[in-house]
């Protein structure tokens, strides 16, 4: 099983940015993808539903596994894994004392 | 409570055809707001795309050294249209967060919406958050839905504590937007928008308006949504509806939220920090103090600040003398 690995930047806002960065992943089905959000400030939620339908929808990615993303952003990105029914596929880490924002 | 402009601003932005093109005089207009800095625009693209131009005349002195400032003329200009504004110094950056800036693909607005967040976060990180998100959001619209490029600006008024941002496009409008998830008209098609219809839309889409709202009445912001002759205004407390006199060919948009960060939330350091070299807001010393007729007083003769509530002289808590970091692109330049 392969796996791909994703490092948002600071901001990340739109679906475009959103299809650029998984476009440079190179999925194969079935893949097991993380998103660190380690260092994201700030991001908006149709990039967080665009992520999820590129990986998990479009993608056939096994899981999205998404890392220390703030609070606002991971319930964005659960969200529209819930709406296009891949919830079952994302598992969210959240960061410790870390601010939503 | 941060009020949106009330739609009746928008009376303002009616244009007269003449012989010589598309006429927009502003002489009653004595408040210019992002709303109506990115309705001109919208209506000297509008004016080129029927073949004529648009001829904007008449802001009173101070508004039109201001929108100069905000890049108004270069982007009348940008579109065949003429002006009376005057010339002004290109550095100084009193009042703007963001000048005038076209909004044509989706690259625009991640670098505006970006480029907002910087100006903001140290100073008022939930501003910030909640401009990046509701730039990226109204101006990915445009790029999707409008089939027209769109317009921004945004502006602060730090003596009454207000931010205010405007995006605008001279497209389609919300109502053939969403005829497809049952717009009806275009106060139905305004009511959708802002509700993020989830019947009828594709699932994973319809977040961006209804998170914009949800970011900015937390803030105790509001909104102003304007697409044809429908307008509503959201806070807090909900949603008034008015029926414009002038329909809005397009789509329209202004927020407004705190300019300062409530106690307890300071601003957010990023790498290669900004900060800022004045260490306080700052009144207009080339033009006087800014005034509002219609919702305060006029210009003073001596040039001291109005008594009366509304919106006084403009000052700039944020975007003004401070060291831009290396990371911040220039603004301001309209690429033509």
């Amino acid at each position: 099983m392969s796996a791909r690995t994703l490092q948002l930047p600071r901001l990340v806002a739109g679906r475009d940015f959103a299809d650029d960065l998984v476009d440079s992943l190179r999925l194969e089905p079935g893949a097991e993808v993380v998103v660190d959000a380690g260092e994201l400030l700030s991001g908006t939620p149709s990039f967080a539903a665009e992520l999820v339908n590129r990986v998990l929808v479009a993608g056939q990615a096994g899981s999205l596994l998404l890392l220390d993303a703030p609070a606002d952003f991971a319930d964005y990105v659960s969200a529209a894994a819930a709406d296009l029914g891949v919830a079952g596929k994302l598992v969210i880490r959240r960061a410790v004392a870390r601010n939503a924002g | 409570m941060f009020p949106a402009r009330p739609p009746r601003r928008l009376d303002f932005l009616e244009v007269r055809e003449t012989e010589y093109g598309r006429q927009l005089d502003l002489t009653d207009l004595h408040w210019l707001d992002p709303l109506h800095l990115v309705g001109v625009a919208t209506h000297a693209l509008l004016a080129q795309r029927a073949g004529s131009r648009l001829l904007l005349s008449g802001l009173p002195t101070d508004q039109a050294y201001y929108a100069a400032r905000m890049h108004l003329g270069r982007i009348v200009e940008l579109f065949g249209g003429e002006h009376d504004l005057p010339q002004v110094n290109e550095r100084d950056r009193q009042d703007r967060l963001l000048e005038i800036q076209p909004l044509r693909n989706a690259a625009d607005v991640e670098r505006l919406s970006e480029l907002v967040y910087l100006r903001l976060a140290e100073h008022n990180e939930p501003a910030a958050h909640a401009l990046q998100l509701a730039i990226g959001e109204v101006g990915s619209n445009v790029c999707e839905h409008a089939s027209s490029i769109g317009f921004m600006a945004a502006q602060t008024i730090a003596e009454h504590g207000v931010l205010r941002f405007a995006v605008a496009d001279a497209g389609v409008g919300l109502r053939a937007t969403l005829a497809s998830i049952g717009a009806r008209d275009d106060r139905h098609a305004v009511r959708l928008a802002l509700a993020g219809e989830r019947r009828r839309r594709t699932p994973g889409r319809g977040y961006g308006l209804p998170a914009t709202v949800r970011i900015i009445t937390e803030l105790k912001g509001e909104l102003l949504l304007a697409s044809g002759l429908a307008a509503a205004r959201v806070n807090r407390s909900g949603s008034r509806e008015r029926r414009l006199d002038l329909a809005f060919q397009g789509t329209i948009f202004e927020g407004s939220v705190p300019a300062h960060a409530p106690a307890g939330s300071p601003g957010r350091r990023l790498p290669g920090g900004t900060h800022r070299a004045d260490g306080g807001s700052r009144t207009r010393q080339d033009e006087g103090p800014r005034t509002t007729p219609d919702e305060g007083s006029r210009t003073r003769p001596d040039g001291s600040p109005p008594t009366r509530a509304g919106e006084g002289s403009r000052t700039t808590p944020v975007g003004g003398a401070r060291t831009r970091p290396d990371a911040v692109p220039r603004t301001g330049e309209v690429k033509q």
